[in-house]
């Protein structure tokens, strides 16, 4: 569900600020309207957290700005419609949007830098395990290869027991190789996932 | 195996694809092709030492004194050069590609003036000691140093034992590439 919302998001740049522009819109209207016309102060300033929590999420600390408009906006209307006079439950009002603003604005900068430095933890990963797969997969055929072409020399006498001596040199050099490289890759997937037992870890790099 | 430098007169670099199969054969064949119209090769090899490729090629009746040898895993393997040597240089490791580079420079300026192929042998095996991006950069190093020297230069590599990026890349290091199985084939 993130996922689409997400993609859709991303196809459609526009679709944050407008929804963001929106709701402020409609806060300013039930300000006017509520607030600054029928002279009610209290509960319809639950809606302008909608705004505000929104653009915490999406735009992190920056909602304050928004918290801050409405907030002033708020405490605007209520000094005129009392007879110019600072009410401070409206004061209180303007000052929770800024903290909400703030408070939310962190939680979702943090989270997303969090998912990010993980994502690019695991394409990392995923990447070093493609080119070490690689780095087995393709050297293995060459030794299978080798040690063919070795057994083909013995069996027609075509390889004197030198040529067979170093060429087994070389194949055993190549396999400590992937065997090295391997160790590698387990390093690597042991440093990465901290929450691998000991013994497996232990395993895994012995 | 239809691949020919017959009519190539251009010095241009090769990407050959061969299964682990007709590699040794397609080395086999290639040297055999180059020393025989007369022209010299420089074999970079990290797979076959020295002395089992000295052996092959005599056995094949190629003239050894027109091929000369940058043997990358004889020392590493073996631990011991051949007493004997001739027209070889020995690196200590696939992996020292600073070695390599100076070896393979060295021995161009040695055979300044002959008609030089360069034999890369190969691509596929240099994966067991380096990774993908330093095997690009080291071609990549290596393509260049003969597209200046004005030298031809053939790259042997296992057919689907590559990264489709390093693939892609060593295709725009080379000016052709070649599927020695499919043009067998074919």
């Amino acid at each position: 569900m993130k996922t689409k919302m997400h993609d859709f998001a991303g196809r459609h740049p526009w679709i944050k600020p407008a929804v963001v522009i929106g709701l402020v819109s409609f806060c300013v209207a039930l300000e006017v309207l509520i607030h600054a016309y029928l002279n009610i102060a209290v509960a319809f300033t639950h809606i302008f957290y909608l705004p505000i929590v929104i653009a915490g999420i999406w735009y992190y600390k920056k909602a304050v700005v928004i918290a801050l408009l409405l907030g002033a906006m708020h405490i605007a209307v209520e000094y005129f419609t009392m007879g110019f006079v600072f009410e401070p439950a409206a004061l209180v009002r303007a000052a929770m949007f800024v903290v909400v603003a703030f408070v939310i604005g962190s939680l979702s900068e943090s989270k997303d830098l969090f998912a990010a430095e993980r994502e690019r933890k695991h394409k990392a990963l995923v990447g070093f395990i493609a080119e070490v797969g690689l780095r087995i997969k393709t050297p293995m055929s060459v030794i299978r290869e080798n040690l063919g072409e070795i057994g083909r020399g013995i069996e027609t006498g075509e390889m004197e027991k030198e040529e067979v001596l170093a060429a087994l040199q070389v194949q055993i050099s190549h396999a400590e190789k992937i065997l090295a490289t391997l160790r590698e890759l387990n390093q690597g997937v042991v440093d990465e996932q901290k929450d691998i037992p000991e013994s497996y870890r232990d395993l895994l790099t012995r | 195996m239809t691949f020919s430098l017959h009519g190539t007169d251009d010095k241009k670099l090769y990407l050959l694809l061969s299964s682990a199969q007709t590699m040794k054969q397609a080395n086999l064949s290639i040297v055999r092709e180059i020393t025989a119209s007369g022209n010299a090769a420089i074999v970079i090899t990290t797979n076959q030492p020295y002395l089992i490729l000295r052996k092959l090629y005599g056995r094949e009746g190629i003239d050894l004194s027109k091929v000369h040898f940058v043997d990358a895993i004889t020392r590493y393997a073996i631990g011991k050069v051949p007493d004997d040597a001739a027209n070889a240089i020995f690196v200590n490791s696939p992996e020292n590609l600073t070695d390599m580079g100076i070896a393979i420079t060295q021995t161009l300026k040695e055979m300044e003036g002959q008609n030089i192929f360069v034999v890369f042998d190969s691509v596929s095996t240099m994966l067991i000691y380096l990774s993908s991006v330093n095997i690009s950069k080291f071609i990549h190093f290596v393509s260049s140093r003969l597209k200046i020297l004005d030298v031809s230069g053939i790259f042997l590599a296992v057919e689907k034992g590559l990264d489709p990026l390093l693939l892609t890349q060593l295709t725009t290091f080379v000016d052709e590439v070649v599927d020695l199985d499919e043009s067998a084939e074919g």
